[in-house]
């Protein structure tokens, strides 16, 4: 082989083993907004073990947690300081989409601007009542007076109780200033709280392993009917503007597990990091892993997220408004 | 019986055996380095365990979380920086026996007390398998509450003879807790626009400034860890593991506590270890070493409680599959990789896999104590190498450790704050402890309050464990008031008069300001910051005039307060400060490379060619530990370099 020959061969090897140009990262960050443990940090784990075989180069894929705020810090680091070539990737919290509908004199960013790779979720949330309660029925949850209904700061769990007690009239005692669902939990189990609303599947599942409870109503925009006995709760509602708001609260159980990408990533880039993490998500070692973690994994792709949320946002401003209200 | 000898019989076999020796190490390292702790390691070891069977998983896994508190104790005794949060009150006696020749015998009790403590977990862990789930449940949120108000009846123990100070310093740190969002509305407090601040003050990071720097800025003048240049006690270890087995009852009622608080969700490390520590200070007998001064009980109890707590909070993840801590989440997202659910099932089907959970914690720490006995004697030599070579390193890995924490150009400018404080009351004997006690505590306090009034009103000061732990609290604050009337008089005079008078007016002032600004908040955000900075303003202010009217003796020179001193600690804080900006400048390699040399070249005493190596096995270190088995995205630095 003279030399010519083998520098030609050498050339070529390295052009096809170079990434191509829309995406040229050795490593690939995905960044999660909560803390490890969640279930956001092992799914972003467990799919971050998949993804680099389905990007161009095969980059080192490595997650980060930087939690605070509820994903806020991470949302708004990104947004300021984060990488606009794909190199990095974050996980936000479902609700964030939702953000400008809910509270739109305190959010800074918008939504619709973002680059939505995937969601991994689409699936409802539920009451739960504690079996010593008594409290079997959603009937019996929005008529019993009393009821101590517990939430999480001012997360979705809250809206949700405050939207079902205003709508129903339920006479609930929201508790707030619980830390977590681990402490939710451990209210219940002790009987100081009797219910809790906005609660996944698999929270659920551990909870029950550990003492009985009910489930008495789901929670999401368009009904699943997964668990006997809970009634969707939009079936409830008469007042076409009152159920659509209540459909728009939920909206955050539509798109679970969102990755996004920096606003100002360039369109290939976009589309490469889409097809890489759809391929991820549906990689038989991460079906399998959420199977064993228990969480319920139910893929939307990038560009059908971000047309729901432009969807959201063309929401008739009458419903939007009914919404804060619920909420407020 | 059958479930041990199965449970055992796949413990041993050579391949756990090896995954829990991996454990211990991995946990013996991350304890030492200040400010990384038992979450990093978690998140180090549990993507690793998704090959393993349950039986090896958990047995990394706890090896890990087992000995974090006992390798803690080395940066803890040695230079007064604990490792994690879990070692601060084994520094208030650790250390000062290091500075008296008596750093193998504090490492000896230490160890010992680990050991032990950490068995005895693991026993109590075994006896309450069948009474797990009643034990979790049978404390509420009131009970929790009144847990709270003892742990802060514990500042008058920690003020010692200044309770005034240890009042100002504890009602300061409840102030610092309340920082962030508050629990009950999410309306900022203090935050400043920061949403670094959203979760309040770090605090790693605060306890690295508060405890971290003062000691380090004193060690760098005092010359080197021991005030004599004397060789290391000979026979120091077998000193101190012969106090451990003479204090078995010690070290029997700590790892109690340890145990059955940490069980309790919501009770964290640093108020079990201050109970526990607090308990020991009970008991002086005439001619003991007083307490903050080098008492060897001062190590025993804290180092025998944290051990123990481990065990005690894999009861509620166990038992109903609630984390009190972030570790124990992390460690519940390891069960169901392994397919496993908490609850009455692991009392039954996986009974083995759980009773091997228990083995390992105690193999995990009786190999974790015996690696650092074996250790001791070259850990000892430390004592003597001098302070020129020691703090410069030291101030790296605690700069690196702090800004680990969020990658934050924040997380550096609070180590230097909190430093300057920590200084400051050192220098001035306001105890620091206090104030660390009131950050921990305050927002519990918070919390548990509203919890416990809207869940049960006021009708939980009529639940029968509240009246007992408020009964104990009444009875331990007039004990300890009683016992200081008795030793009025032996109070030291004050050091730096006018400096002390300008910091309680900085004081007055900052408490006025919060007291201002926590008014303008709604109600259930602003009653708690409104009472604290209320109390802190009356106080500062009254103990302020007794400052300026009532005439106090000015402190004379002494050997271990010169005139002087104060000011050079302070200014050590411009060289850390350096090390901040070239870290943000020029990132954490060339930052701390540079740093060692450019300090071994002001201080002298050391060639350069030495020093470049030094340099560069700490920049290997650091890549080690915080790049390449953890590889994490740092922030890109202002400069160049990365």
């Amino acid at each position: 082989m003279t030399f010519r020959t083998a520098a030609s061969l050498a050339l070529a090897v390295v052009v096809l083993s170079t990434p191509t140009a829309a995406f040229d990262a050795n490593r690939v960050s995905i960044q999660v907004g909560f803390p490890p443990g969640a279930s956001y940090d092992l799914l972003a784990r467990s799919a971050g073990n998949q993804l680099g075989q389905y990007l161009p180069g095969n980059p080192q894929i490595i997650v980060e947690n930087v939690d605070g705020a509820g994903g806020l810090r991470l949302l708004n680091l990104y947004l300021q300081t984060g990488p606009r070539d794909g190199s990095a990737v974050i996980m936000i919290s479902p609700s964030v989409p939702l953000d400008r509908v809910l509270a739109p004199e305190t959010t800074t960013y918008d939504p619709q601007r973002f680059q939505y790779i995937l969601t991994f979720g689409n699936a409802p949330t539920y009451c739960v009542t504690t079996a010593a309660s008594g409290l079997d029925t959603f009937d019996k949850l929005i008529t019993t007076p009393g009821v101590v209904m517990a939430s999480v700061g001012t997360s979705s769990t809250f809206y949700a109780a405050v939207a079902i007690e205003r709508i129903f009239g339920a006479d609930f005692n929201i508790v707030t200033g619980f830390r977590g669902v681990a402490e939710v939990n451990l209210s219940l189990a002790r009987g100081e709280a009797h219910a809790f609303c906005g609660i996944s599947s698999s929270e659920f599942e551990r909870m029950r392993a550990a003492f009985d409870m009910h489930v008495v109503a789901e929670l999401a925009p368009e009904r699943f009917g997964l668990i006997e006995g809970a009634e969707f709760i939009l079936d409830r509602v008469q007042d076409p503007t009152t159920r659509e708001a209540l459909a728009l609260i939920f909206f955050s159980n539509r798109v679970r597990f969102p990755v996004v990408a920096h606003p100002d990533t360039p369109p290939e880039t976009v589309t490469i990091l889409r097809d890489a993490f759809l391929a991820a998500a549906t990689d038989p070692a991460f079906v399998e892993d959420m199977d064993r973690l228990g969480i319920e994994i139910s893929v939307t792709p990038g560009a059908e997220v971000q047309a729901l949320v432009d969807q959201l946002y063309q929401t008739d401003p009458a419903i939007q408004a009914a919404a804060r209200a619920l909420i407020q | 019986m059958d479930v041990v000898l199965t449970a055992l019989g796949e413990l041993i076999e050579p391949s756990r055996l090896l995954m829990l020796a991996c454990g211990v190490l991995a946990g013996l390292v991350i304890g030492v380095i200040p400010g990384i702790g038992g979450i990093f390691g978690l998140t180090l070891l549990v993507p690793l365990t998704y090959a393993l069977d349950p039986y090896a998983a958990f047995a990394l896994l706890l090896g890990m979380s087992s000995v974090l508190t006992t390798s803690d104790t080395i940066p803890a005794v040695l230079i007064g920086v604990p490792g994690t949060v879990g070692a601060i009150a084994t520094v208030m006696d650790g250390h000062p026996m290091a500075k008296k020749n008596q750093a193998g015998r504090a490492f000896g009790a230490a160890y010992t007390s680990s050991m032990i403590g950490g068995v005895f977990g693991a026993l109590v862990l075994a006896a309450s398998i069948p009474i797990m789930k009643p034990l979790v449940l049978f404390l509420n949120f009131g009970d929790l509450l009144a847990v709270t108000i003892f742990g802060l009846t514990l500042v008058a123990i920690l003020a010692g003879s200044a309770p005034v100070k240890g009042l100002i310093a504890a009602l300061l740190g409840i102030l610092a807790g309340y920082v962030g969002l508050d629990p009950q509305l999410g309306t900022e407090r203090w935050t400043f626009g920061e949403l670094y601040l959203w979760e309040g003050l770090p605090v790693a990071v605060i306890f690295l400034g508060l405890f971290g720097i003062p000691e380090l800025a004193s060690l760098f003048f005092r010359g080197q860890i021991q005030i004599s240049s004397t060789k290391p006690e000979p026979g120091g270890v077998r000193r101190g593991i012969r106090d451990a087995l003479r204090e078995w009852k010690l070290v029997l009622s700590s790892s109690t506590i340890g145990s059955l608080l940490g069980a309790v969700p919501g009770i964290g490390i640093i108020i079990i270890d201050w109970i526990a520590y607090a308990r020991a200070t009970r008991r002086r007998r005439p001619g003991d070493v007083p307490y903050g001064e080098g008492n060897v009980r001062g190590v025993i109890a804290p180092e025998s409680a944290n051990n123990a707590k481990e065990s005690g909070s894999l009861i509620p993840t166990i038992a109903l599959g609630i984390p009190g801590s972030v570790t124990m989440a992390i460690l519940l997202g390891a069960f169901t990789i392994q397919g496993l659910t908490p609850g009455p099932r692991m009392l039954t089907e996986h009974a083995p896999i759980l009773v091997a959970m228990i083995l390992s914690i105690a193999l995990a720490n009786i190999m974790g104590a015996g690696l650092c006995l074996a250790l001791t004697r070259h850990l000892v030599k430390l004592a003597l190498v001098p302070a020129r070579v020691l703090v410069p390193l030291a101030i790296v890995f605690v700069a690196v450790g702090a800004f680990v924490v969020k990658k934050d150009v924040l997380d550096l400018a609070f180590l230097i704050s909190f430093g300057l404080l920590g200084i400051v009351m050192h220098n001035l004997s306001w105890p620091r402890a206090a104030f660390a006690l009131g950050f921990v505590l305050g927002p519990n306090l918070e919390r548990f309050s509203f919890l416990t009034l809207q869940l049960s009103g006021w009708s939980w000061l009529t639940q029968p464990v509240v009246i007992a732990i408020l009964a104990l609290t009444v009875f331990a604050v007039v004990q300890r008031e009683r016992a200081r009337r008795r030793s009025v008089g032996t109070a030291l005079p004050q050091a730096y008069p006018l400096v002390n008078i300008g910091f309680t007016g900085l004081l007055a002032t900052l408490a006025v300001y919060c007291l201002v600004t926590a008014s303008q908040l709604p109600f259930d955000a602003g009653v708690f910051p409104m009472v604290t900075s209320g109390l802190l303003a009356a106080l500062t202010i009254a103990y302020l005039a007794y400052l300026v009217f009532v005439r106090i003796r000015p402190q004379p020179s002494s050997p271990s307060a010169p005139i002087g001193r104060f000011g050079s600690e302070v200014l050590l804080l411009v060289p850390a400060a350096g090390l901040a900006v070239l870290m943000l400048a020029f990132g954490r390699y060339i930052a701390a490379i540079g740093f060692i040399i450019a300090c071994g070249l002001w201080l002298g005493g050391t060639k350069l060619p030495r020093l470049i190596v030094r340099a560069l096995v700490v920049a290997l270190v650091i890549f080690i530990v915080f790049d390449l088995l953890v590889p994490q995205t740092w922030p890109k630095p202002w400069l160049f370099g990365f």
